[in-house]
């Protein structure tokens, strides 16, 4: 502690007699160190930087000007007061925590921290430095500014023992750098002052110009404040420079500037602080704050940081770049924000207070508006920052661009709803055979896809160059109707839309700008309004243009080339299935008239049989009558002619019995069953015995025939036909006829072979027509009807009948039956 | 096995509007079966008004009725019907003789109460042998109601 002493009080010695030696004021100097301590007392109150004194108890003995701003206190409030106290913290508070601590300092209700920073004079007094936070400095420097002009404080009743400090000790042992300037040299300076600038004692100072002190660039900028100090003007209490030391190396300062007397003249107070090891840093911040800056500039996302509030505070580059907005435009503004949209305001700041609860909020998606006035879909990640004590700070808002995610997602959407428009159209028109129902279909699938207020489909006939309306949808009150249109038939009209793409046979994309003067062409819509949007497509069936279907909507520029497109490929889908559709209409009433027309023969074919068979019958009758009541007045000549009347009247017969069974044979009245052919075979030649026993043929059946299915009378008659054809037309000595029959899983083949007379090929089809005969009645007996009937009970069982032949080798006759699988027959 | 002969003649009712059809089967009758009284209509209105209200002029029920299904006015079915739904002629036996061989022809005659249904053609083609038959059937073996 001695040696402390005897050093602190050498120095106030020297400095002392430094200040005394230092010219003009020097009696005064000597006069008043120690019981005028005016100039230290001055060097300490005005001093720039925040100061306190405190014993090593923690109680404040005195508290400089700065250091009442930055604790936003008066001198009254803070005399006396543990330093503890002073800040909203532990009042426990000790001092060797002081040392380059932080404490939190409450102003209001806001609250910031403070450096502190406590050094120690001597029997336990410390000079504690005040300051404040990093991010508040300029504020500080806001607060103290202008504050160092005041009148002189009241002299700071210190006692003058050696043992107490004073301002003489707080000048010697001061932290800061102090000296006095007078006429721009120093007349006093302090031993930080000295170590700072590299020399070793004040001596070697004093007398010197300051600006030799100063770095070239601090010059012009330090004369023009000290002028501006002395002429009492306010300057900023603080600024930093570079100082130039006594081995030539230079060192950061931040300086103070406050005017003081000396020897009844102005003075300056030049008060420096070391902010080497600060600006080290602060260059270091900055390089790293570059690099952020690069780092945040190469983000792919757009980055918004605002305060708590939501005022923007900073962005980068790619959010320029996506909004159109600068850097400069965006900083300051506040929610709401140009880039959300009205409608989506309120939900966004609903998502900004679910931050209250959360740090991080992720993947909002929100459209934002460009400057352009274009609209993109972004997502959203909004973070908080906080300070080191935990309390929010910032807001970071992240926002990714996904608006082509979003349109790709959209798009793909959108194509897999056309594909399965396409896909449903396809098939509900595949079972639709009725065009009006075929536009009705299309109507409502297109009506998925392709926004619509006016639908019409008209068909085109090339022939009398005419179009029918067949579907018309239109808007009437608001409420879509289909309109009633079958029937109607208009010539087409060369000035219509219709016309030119039935002409050009290309899909047709037309806007109005304005209402035309025409209704556009709506037959038998609404034409109170007009459309705006008008697409027409042709519809082709093989390449010829079939009609034309057309959408419409009351919306401006409703339609893209995209929808044309799409309705093209409607159209060509609708094209086929209403060319189908007339086709199978066309089928059904061709089929229905044939069916008609065969019936009407049927009926007459029987009507005229049965008819004639009334006066046979009275022919046979009479002729049965003469034979036995007059035969015996016949002579041979008469008897003979009597036998051909009979004769005549047996063939006319069969001939009416034929008909007859050829009308009956279509009326399939008769229920189909399971017949075994092998068994009917072996009926029918039990049938036919006479005639093959007198013949002497030798009928040969394939030992395993199938089970068929078809109308068992009318399988006796192909069958009996067919056995009596091949036995009549039998010719050679030991004359063979063999039936059999093959099979695959279609059909079974059937085929009756002869070795008799044959057939000239010319005949092959012609025998199968009615009453067509080979040969003379008398060689051969037979109707002529026999295969006409046979063959159509083959194609009424959906079956085929030909012969092969050869003149005089013999005939074969081959029909087929289609395979009718068990469980079909009923 | 010698047959019974009937007692009397029949007494047969035959509706054919065709004439010489009717000449025929009467010349059938008679030369096969002996003497039948054969009462001829050539329509069937005629044929059911001489039943209900007629009958005195030959004084006896119908033993028999031919009726042939082709008949102006009202047709042979619609007759056989009416037959066959009044109390008075329900019990006389029906054949029906007919110039058609149509399934649905029998069919509906048998449905309508016909006691048989006989082609006219194969009356004729075998004339002896059918009416003969006939003849003897009615007369000999089958039992007919007693007249009243």
């Amino acid at each position: 502690m001695n040696t402390r002493k005897s050093k602190l009080s050498r120095r106030r010695n020297n400095v002392g007699g430094r200040l005394s030696a230092a010219g003009a004021g020097k009696q005064k100097v000597r006069r008043s160190s120690g019981t005028n301590p005016d100039l230290f007392e001055r060097m300490f109150k005005e001093a720039g930087s925040a100061l306190l004194v405190i014993d090593k108890k923690g109680i404040c003995l005195e508290a400089n000007a700065a250091a009442l701003g930055v604790l936003d206190k008066s001198a009254k409030e803070v005399r006396g007061k543990l330093i503890g106290e002073l800040f909203a913290v532990d009042q426990s508070i000790t001092i060797p925590l002081l040392v380059d601590g932080q404490l939190l300092r409450t102003k209001g209700k806001q609250s910031c921290l403070v450096h502190v920073r406590a050094n120690r004079l001597h029997r336990g007094y410390y000079v504690v430095t005040l300051g404040l936070a990093e991010h508040r400095m300029r504020e500080a420097h806001l607060w103290s500014f202008g504050k160092n002009t005041k009148a002189l404080p009241e002299f700071f009743p210190l006692p003058p023992s050696e043992d107490e400090p004073n301002y003489r000790t707080l000048f010697q042992h001061s932290p800061y750098g102090s000296c006095l300037l007078q006429n721009e040299r120093i007349v006093a300076a302090n031993p930080m002052f000295c170590k700072m600038l590299g020399y070793r004692a004040s001596d070697d100072l004093i007398g010197k110009e300051i600006r030799k002190f100063l770095d070239e660039g601090s010059k012009m900028f330090f004369t023009v404040l000290e002028q501006r100090a002395f002429r009492g003007e306010t300057i900023p209490t603080r600024f930093e420079t570079r100082m130039l030391r006594e081995n030539g190396t230079t060192i950061d300062v931040e300086m103070t500037l406050s005017m003081s007397a000396f020897h009844d003249a102005p003075a300056l107070i030049v008060s420096i602080n070391d902010i080497t090891d600060r600006k080290e840093l602060e260059r270091r911040l900055t390089d790293s704050e570059g690099l952020l800056r690069n780092v945040v500039n190469s983000m792919v996302d757009a980055l918004v940081i605002t305060d708590l509030q939501g005022k923007v505070l900073d962005v980068n580059d790619e959010f320029e770049r996506l909004t159109g907005y600068s850097r400069r435009e965006a900083f300051g503004i506040e929610i709401p924000y140009p880039w959300v949209p009205e409608e989506d305001l309120r939900s966004y700041i609903g998502w900004l207070d679910k931050l209250r609860e959360n740090n991080v909020l992720r993947d909002f998606d929100i459209t934002w508006v460009r400057k352009n006035g274009d609209r993109i879909a972004v997502s959203l990640n909004t973070t908080l920052l906080r300070n080191s004590v935990g309390d929010p700070v910032l807001m970071v808002n992240i926002a990714r661009n996904i608006t082509e995610r979003q349109t790709s997602r959209a798009e793909l959407g959108r194509q897999l709803q056309r594909l399965q428009v396409l896909y449903d159209l396809t098939r509900a028109l595949t079972e639709t055979f009725e065009t009006k129902e075929i536009a009705r279909i299309t109507h409502d699938q297109i009506e998925k896809v392709i926004p619509l207020d006016a639908f019409f489909i008209e068909m085109y006939d090339e022939r009398k160059n005419l179009v029918k309306p067949i579907y018309t949808v239109d808007l009437v009150e608001g409420k879509k109707k289909v309109f009633d249109v079958q029937g109607t038939t208009m010539p087409l009209d060369e000035t219509m839309a219709t016309s030119k793409v039935i002409r050009e046979r290309k899909p047709m994309l037309e806007h109005r700008t304005a209402l035309p003067e025409r209704s556009p062409y709506v037959p038998f819509g609404n034409r109170e309004r007009s459309s705006a949007s008008l697409m027409y497509v042709p519809m082709f069936s093989k390449d010829r243009t079939i009609g034309v279907m057309s959408v419409q909507s009351y919306t401006l520029n409703q339609y893209s080339e995209d929808h044309l497109a799409l309705l093209q490929s409607i159209a060509n889908v609708v094209g086929i299935a209403i060319e189908k559709a007339n086709l199978y209409q066309e089928t059904i009433s061709k089929s229905q008239e044939i069916e008609a027309r065969n019936k009407e023969l049927d009926d007459f074919t029987y009507v005229v049989s049965h008819d004639l068979k009334e006066p046979l019958i009275s022919v046979e009758g009479y002729t049965k009558m003469i034979r036995h009541e007059y035969l015996h007045m016949l002579d041979e000549a008469g008897r003979e002619y009597v036998r051909s009347i009979v004769e005549s009247c047996t063939h006319m017969k069969r001939l009416i019995d034929e008909l007859l069974q050829l009308s009956r044979v279509t009326k399939l009245a008769e229920k189909k069953v399971t017949i075994n052919v092998a068994r009917l075979i072996r009926d029918i030649l039990e049938e036919l015995q006479f005639s093959i026993r007198e013949r002497k043929v030798t009928v040969i059946v394939q030992p395993s025939l199938p089970e068929i299915v078809a109308v068992d009378t009318h399988m006796r008659i192909v069958f009996r036909n067919l056995l009596s054809n091949a036995i009549k037309f039998s010719d050679k000595p030991n004359p063979k006829v063999e039936i059999g029959a093959e099979s695959n899983p279609e059909e079974f083949r059937f085929y009756i072979r002869d070795y008799g007379i044959g057939i000239e090929p010319e005949y092959f089809s012609k025998i199968f027509m009615i009453f067509q005969r080979l040969h003379k009645r008398d060689e051969f007996e037979g109707s002529g009807a026999g295969l006409t009937i046979v063959k159509k009970i083959i194609e009424a069982h959906g079956g085929r009948i030909w012969v092969e032949s050869t003149v005089g080798e013999g005939s074969t006759f081959y029909f087929t039956l289609p395979r009718v699988w068990e469980d079909a027959v009923g | 096995m010698p047959l019974a002969e009937q007692k009397h003649p029949l007494h047969i009712l035959l509706i054919d509007d065709n004439h010489d059809h009717a000449k025929i089967l009467r010349w059938a009758f008679q030369q096969n079966g002996g003497q039948h009284n054969i009462t001829y209509y050539d329509d069937g209105v005629a044929a059911l008004e001489f039943l209900t209200s007629g009958l005195s002029e030959v004084g006896s029920f119908p033993d028999l009725i031919f009726l042939d299904l082709n008949l102006p006015r009202i047709d042979g079915r619609e007759v056989l019907r009416r037959l066959k739904v009044s109390e008075k002629t329900k019990g006389i036996p029906v054949i029906v003789i007919s110039s058609s061989d149509r399934e649905e022809d029998i069919r509906r005659a048998y449905e309508l109460g016909a006691s048989s249904y006989v082609s006219k053609s194969v009356i004729l083609q075998e004339f002896g042998t059918v009416v003969r038959t006939f003849h003897d059937y009615w007369s000999k073996i089958a039992r007919l109601p007693s007249r009243k």
